[in-house]
């Protein structure tokens, strides 16, 4: 009995072991198969086909019983978390099926789309030359929208992003980057039910399930970003073909005791953004479909619980991609300040060579110079001597300043055909004016920072001649009027 | 007390013989479908870890509404070793008969080695875009094309295509350190009397793709442009197989 009972025993360990390897090997098989795996009959399931070609992409799909379906395809405008328009959609019965999508998306091909089913057409788009008229530079896939709605989800094919080729001329190749939350033009193919409908994606970022490190703000417009120094507020504009920071502001607070709370201080260890002036609950946007606005508070955080603690609001409106508001909020945080600067940094990375006060005419750095008869002594900043410029007498109106670079060209593009900006780290992004506007009632004053030298090589000219390094508004702290912070594109 | 025993032991022999009709039964299901599997993708044991297993798929999957947008297509299953770090390369001129030259436009990439071993189907298709062949090359998801210029679309169908595996032939394994020249395809009527490094030799219109270790990066170079390195053995290069 014990000997029949070892016998079974090895005869169980050898088919434990054989059953192990062809385990094994059934499931790298299927890996490379395209079978479906239908694990659960009450979903959409799909798995792509082997590639067979780039304009070519197939799946076998399985739609559940009792339950209507249709295959549907959107073109147009389309980010992470927007749905193109619908464009043609068909049945799609229960059971398993192939569907193929034939992206013939260029040009020449006119951006003609077909979808086909079990190997018959049921879709066909062609969105014209003038969809894209300069083509595309690259195309990203881009995930569904995150839904509270699990019921019955449905299922995405394909999509696709284009970033769309500038016109800068056949000799001069532009790198654009941004991120799947931009609006670009593209498509989505998905199975979905028939009657389920999707509001326009809003134009906010910083929602509950946006990606925290792309900011908070416009998806299409100015975004805040964490800055890795602490006493900086950066804005991002990523529809602007970059993700690096297209503004970059330090502030510096006057305290009605004479204390200066500045870079040069040390004082702040972080700007913390939070959803009101008070408190430190962190910041939670809710999506309201007819909300148009949205603020956050940005507060500073000391490293001693003495002296000044700004809080600082920020306001986005969705009818203004451009701009971002900002003004110190209305909380006895605010109390002890008097006055406070803004400085907007970074004119030697993009070359700001014109600067314009209202209608005046536009002026260049040495105008500026030439202008200017008071270095600006109360600056905190003693390594910058700062030239100072008269913004005239008007007190009840609002008053712009818009500044830009003189190239009319990208400066990657212009870095790249002059060996002069070798080594120099230039914004990589389309070109654009900047601008803010501030009330005359907040009695301002600006000043200047030229600068004349290159960033790397001593004893060196910058190449072009002096540019504005960054230009400094002070403001009184006693009214609680927005500020505005525009980023223009110069196309 | 003897009975107890006795009944344990019935019990488990009964719970073993259930066992092993439950595995008999069970391995004989899953060897049926690795069977069918293998009759797709192709058959291929690994015995060896370290070394480049290559099978070619008989009929690849191509959609019926693909089939008419599609010139040609081979499909490989492929096995690489832990940590195989190689490059394809894809281009279109004039070839060889045998050896790697290849003059014309070419494109490589380079992937990325990766700690485990890799299974997946490497597929090389042709499609015509403006009378000219254009080469569509794709393996685990990542995908690339190249212009074959000079290559007439409509003489596909009278080409000579030397594989480096064949499905009649079964699958073949490579030392790491091989060259592969996965496929060659060229036509016959085009041939031409070459000099090339000091050589005299025939060259066809064609086109080839290979696979190249990144060890042997600046031989594959030398051997492309019809040089021989110095230091050269043969065995470094596989040679293609011949479909009686």
């Amino acid at each position: 009995m014990l000997t029949t009972l070892i016998a079974v025993s090895i005869a169980i360990g050898m088919a434990y072991r054989l059953n192990r390897s062809l385990t094994q090997q059934r499931n790298e098989l299927l890996s490379l198969s395209s079978r479906l795996p239908i694990h659960n009959e009450d979903e959409l399931i799909s798995v792509a086909m082997p590639a067979v070609a780039d304009d070519f992409h197939s799946w076998h799909v399985y739609v559940p019983e009792g339950q209507d379906y249709e295959l549907r395809l959107g073109m147009g405008a389309v980010s992470e978390n927007g749905m193109p328009p619908i464009v043609g959609s068909v049945r799609i019965p229960s059971g398993q099926h192939r569907v193929t999508l034939h992206t013939g998306d260029s040009i020449y091909e006119e951006f003609r789309y077909v979808v086909y089913l079990d190997g018959q057409l049921v879709i066909e788009k062609t969105m014209g030359r003038q969809w894209l008229p300069n083509g595309w530079s690259s195309a990203s896939g881009i995930s569904w929208p995150t839904s509270s709605d699990r019921s019955s989800p449905p299922l995405q094919l394909a999509s696709q992003s284009y970033e769309s080729t500038p016109d800068f001329g056949s000799q001069n190749y532009f790198n654009a980057q941004s991120d799947g939350y931009v609006t670009r033009l593209g498509y989505r193919l998905w199975i979905d039910q028939p009657d389920r409908t999707y509001q326009s994606a809003s134009p906010f970022i910083g929602l509950p399930g946006d990606p925290q490190y792309l900011g908070i703000g416009l998806r299409d417009g100015q975004r805040y970003i964490a800055s890795s120094v602490p006493y900086q507020w950066t804005f991002t504009r990523p529809k602007l073909a970059t993700t690096e920071p297209v503004l970059r502001v330090e502030a510096e607070f006057v305290g009605t005791d004479g204390s200066i709370l500045s870079s040069q201080s040390q004082a702040i260890t972080s700007w913390q953004i939070r959803s009101a002036a008070s408190g430190k609950d962190s910041l939670r946007w809710q999506e309201e479909a007819v909300q148009a606005t949205h603020t956050a508070f940005l507060h500073a955080v000391s490293k001693s619980a003495d002296g000044l603690q700004p809080v600082i609001e920020l306001k986005w409106d969705a009818s203004q991609l451009d701009v971002v508001g900002i003004r110190l909020a209305d909380t006895p945080a605010n109390a002890p300040i008097s006055r406070w600067r803004l400085r907007i940094l970074d004119g030697s990375q993009h070359l700001w060579r014109e600067l314009q006060l209202g209608d005046r005419p536009w002026i260049t750095p040495a105008d500026a110079h030439n202008a200017s008869n008071i270095r600006d002594e109360s600056s905190t900043n003693t390594s910058k001597q700062l030239a100072v410029l008269d913004l005239g007498h008007e007190p009840a109106a609002d008053i712009q300043l818009r500044w830009q670079a003189k190239e009319t060209l990208p400066l990657q593009i212009v870095a790249r055909n002059d060996i002069r900006y070798a080594g120099m780290r230039l914004y990589q992004g389309l070109p654009v004016k900047l601008g803010i506007q501030f009330p005359a009632a907040l009695k301002p004053k600006l000043a200047v920072d030229i600068v004349e030298q290159h960033p790397t090589i001593p004893e060196t000219a910058l190449p072009g001649g002096p540019v504005f390094n960054a230009i400094q508004i002070e403001l009184e702290a006693v009214e609680h009027d927005w500020i505005w912070l525009s980023v223009i594109s110069n196309e | 007390m003897k009975y107890v025993i006795r009944l344990f032991v019935i019990l488990l022999f009964l719970a073993g013989c259930i066992e092993l009709i439950y595995y008999s039964t069970e391995n004989k299901r899953l060897a049926a479908d690795v069977s069918q599997l293998e009759a797709e993708l192709g058959k291929m044991s690994i015995k060896d870890p370290d070394r480049v297993h290559i099978v070619e798929v008989a009929v690849p999957e191509v959609p019926l509404e693909v089939v008419p947008h599609i010139k040609g297509i081979w499909q490989f299953r492929c096995y690489l070793p832990p940590s195989y770090d190689f490059m394809n390369m894809s281009g279109g001129g004039r070839v060889t008969e045998e050896g790697l030259y290849q003059s014309g436009g070419f494109s490589s990439s380079w992937g990325s080695p990766q700690p485990t071993a890799i299974h997946g189907l490497m597929t090389v298709s042709f499609q015509e875009r403006d009378n000219r062949l254009q080469a569509f090359y794709s393996f685990r998801g990542s995908s690339r094309k190249t212009s074959w210029t000079g290559f007439n679309a409509d003489r596909l169908s009278a080409i000579v295509v030397l594989k480096l595996v064949s499905s009649k032939q079964g699958a073949r394994s490579f030392n790491r350190d091989t060259i592969l020249p996965l496929l060659k395809l060229y036509d016959p009527s085009t041939a031409e009397d070459n000099e090339v490094a000091g050589k005299a030799i025939v060259t066809y219109k064609g086109g080839q793709i290979i696979l190249c270790p990144k060890s042997r990066e600046t031989y594959l170079e030398q051997l492309r442009m019809g040089e021989t390195p110095l230091d050269f053995e043969p065995e470094w290069v596989a040679t293609a197989v011949v479909d009686e």
